[in-house]
């Protein structure tokens, strides 16, 4: 990891108390104050919420000696730590958030930069994240792709980042296209656990997201309602 | 003699407080798999290949210790599901116009020329999920939350009752009954179980098989007439439905006859009525998937049921009119869930299951088997890495794939420091069950 620069600030608020300190680097950081939750491996609680930049997130460690805010970036983090007297340092890094691996042979991947050209060039769209090993994600993908796509919304499917590409030679998978089994390699998705269930259905309308992600299989008519209701 | 008597207490002693092996791993072949169901004593292994559609049966072989894996070969089909708690059956959805049961112990001496023992068509989904006790089991649908009873009477498979949903008062109502929710929390399971516990059930059901009958008389005329160029399929379509129609004013009209001459209804009003078919038609339709839990699961006593609600992964006890009551928030929208096996005193303890956690060293997300302890309300953190979903054993080892490796692990080593005792150790099979 590269340090690329280290800049202190001095901050003099109090108590719970550095809560000015912390709220003033959400607001310029553009939070959207979303918080989902997760812990981390050193046992303490991570709060995260997405940014109006799609692809950029704040992540926010509570530790008794002080809060850490963490700018979040497909190729850099930035992490301000916030002591108990409210000092706050700031270091930034050329750090990967995403496995390595995704940098190489980037035409296999979808990136959030491939993301953000979608929601760009399409007005209304849907994200259609499906893996292999769940089979449902697999035998209902036309069907969601032809509802999706009659209702006028732009469909594409991205395949779960950890599956094997070499691993979908038998029938079964013969109506997903070599576009839309491209491995997601968007840290926008991927916080919001795209790949932890599939299918996992993302909706966008004016280049923001229009509701929070659909987990799991709908039935047609359900799925109908659902998207009728961003047209 | 005393001193023998002394070794032997000793020997028996020391044998009584052997731990199982802290972390079993077996090479499994590399497939496509997410779902590993894994049967209470630990023995049996259900996989799904997604990537050959196959459904195999495995056998974990424990020889002095050498562990390996025997493979049946098995007609099952994509997400097949053990019915719970004792693994007599699985279930094989969407499988020749149905979920067909197989008898496991079928499944083992015939592998794939084994032969389904009962087929139920009403109910019939993948991700479903089976719990049970002595007195039966019941299915509970992916979409809707919709539930079936069933009966094991004289060894065969029978359906008991009607299909009923299970957590009615989470529904999220749709706009245009959002007015019926106070409604539905008051008094939806007071007539809900006036009319489950009548004969109405009874009586309705051979109203509507009478009125369906002609619906089908119907669809085969239809089908004639297309046949030969006399009618098309809009027309046939339109007739199928309109008949379809008349059936339902005639269930409703049938219902409330059935409620005013039934004494026992006498304090339920006809607005009650009413709102009870409108909420009823709802809950059956399938506008229903959208308005409840999300990545379902039945407990494998069916007392308890799991998914993601709101924001997060919650656990609920089913009650009375199979309205539910929440009881753990895991505060994370977390994978499907499983649920440990009761204990002899009846609690379920524990679910297992997949999420993301952040690790400080490396600033990255990575996926991690966890374990939340029901009662305490604590997280515990067993394996790291891309795995399966994971699943207990009924002695709560927990067993996960981890790209070309099945993994055993002693669950209370990792959560309490203590261990699970072994008490089959030379039993063919990966450890012992805990007392039955």
């Amino acid at each position: 990891m590269q340090l690329l620069m280290v800049v202190t600030f001095f901050a003099h608020a109090s108590g719970e108390k550095c809560s000015n300190e912390i709220n003033k680097l959400l607001q310029k950081h553009q939070s959207k104050g979303e918080w989902t939750q997760l812990s981390s491996t050193d046992g303490d609680i991570v709060k995260r919420s997405p940014t109006s930049n799609i692809g950029e997130w704040v992540q926010i460690i509570n530790r008794k000696s002080g809060d850490k805010v963490s700018i979040i970036k497909p190729d850099s983090m930035t992490d301000y730590t916030v002591d108990t007297s409210c000092m706050v340092k700031k270091e930034v890094s050329s750090h990967h958030f995403l496995n390595a691996k995704f940098e190489k042979n980037k035409k296999d991947f979808f990136s959030d930069q491939d993301l953000k050209l979608k929601m760009k060039k399409n007005k209304l769209g849907l994200i259609y994240v499906w893996s292999p090993k769940f089979i449902y994600s697999v035998k209902e993908f036309s069907a969601i792709k032809k509802t999706a796509e009659s209702l006028g919304y732009s469909f594409h499917a991205v395949m779960a980042a950890d599956d094997n590409p070499e691993k979908l030679n038998s029938s079964s998978f013969s109506h997903i296209s070599k576009d839309f089994r491209r491995r997601n390699a968007s840290l926008e998705l991927l916080l919001q656990k795209s790949d932890l269930h599939s299918p996992t259905m993302f909706i966008y309308k004016n280049n923001k997201w229009s509701a929070k992600p659909l987990v799991g299989v709908f039935t047609k008519k359900a799925l109908e309602q659902e998207l009728k209701k961003y047209l | 003699m005393i001193l023998l008597s002394f070794v032997l207490s000793f020997i028996f002693a020391a044998s009584e407080n052997k731990c199982i092996p802290e972390h079993i791993k077996i090479p499994f072949p590399d497939m496509n798999l997410e779902y590993v169901r894994v049967s209470p004593d630990g023995k049996h292994l259900i996989v799904t290949d997604t990537e050959k559609d196959k459904v195999y049966l495995y056998e974990v072989v424990n020889d002095g210790g050498k562990y390996s894996l025997r493979k049946y070969e098995t007609p099952l089909r994509n997400e097949a599901y053990p019915v719970e708690p004792d693994w007599e059956f699985i279930s094989s959805p969407y499988h020749d116009g149905g979920t067909q049961y197989f008898r496991v112990s079928d499944l083992i001496q015939l592998q794939d020329k084994a032969t389904s023992v009962y087929k139920e068509t009403a109910l019939n989904e993948f991700y479903h999920s089976i719990g049970g006790d002595k007195d039966g089991f019941t299915v509970m649908s992916w979409t809707r939350l919709q539930s079936q009873k069933y009966k094991v009477v004289e060894d065969k498979i029978k359906a008991e009752g009607e299909l009923e949903t299970i957590c009615p008062n989470l529904m999220d109502l749709p706009e245009n009954l959002r007015h019926l929710k106070s409604w539905m929390l008051s008094d939806y399971q007071k007539v809900d179980e006036i009319v489950s516990n009548s004969d109405f059930g009874g009586a309705l059901d051979m109203v509507m098989k009478a009125c369906y009958a002609k619906v089908t008389v119907i669809a085969e005329g239809c089908g004639k007439l297309i046949k030969t160029g006399k009618g098309t399929i809009v027309e046939c379509k339109e007739n199928i439905n309109r008949r379809s129609d008349i059936c339902l004013e005639q269930y409703v009209t049938s219902l409330k006859k059935l409620i005013k001459a039934d004494t026992a209804m006498s304090n339920v009003t006809e607005e009650d009525v009413d709102n009870y078919i409108k909420l009823g038609n709802f809950l059956t339709s399938d506008e229903a998937s959208m308005h409840i839990l999300i990545n379902p699961i039945l407990s494998n006593d069916r007392k308890h049921v799991a998914g993601v609600y709101g924001d997060s992964t919650k656990v609920y006890s089913i009650g009375a009119g199979r309205y539910c009551t929440q009881e753990n928030d895991l505060k994370s929208r977390t994978s499907k869930v499983s649920f440990s096996y009761p204990t002899v005193d009846g609690d379920t303890k524990y679910v297992t299951y997949s999420d993301l956690e952040y690790n400080e060293e490396t600033k990255s997300d990575v996926k991690v088997v966890k374990v939340y302890d029901l009662k305490s309300n604590k997280t515990y953190t067993i394996a790291t890495g891309d795995s399966s979903y994971s699943n207990f054993t009924k002695d709560e080892r927990i067993i996960y794939v981890e790209s070309d490796t099945l993994n055993i692990v002693d669950a209370h080593k990792k959560m309490y420091g203590t261990c699970i005792k072994d008490t089959q150790s030379s039993s063919s099979g990966a450890g012992s069950p805990a007392s039955q």
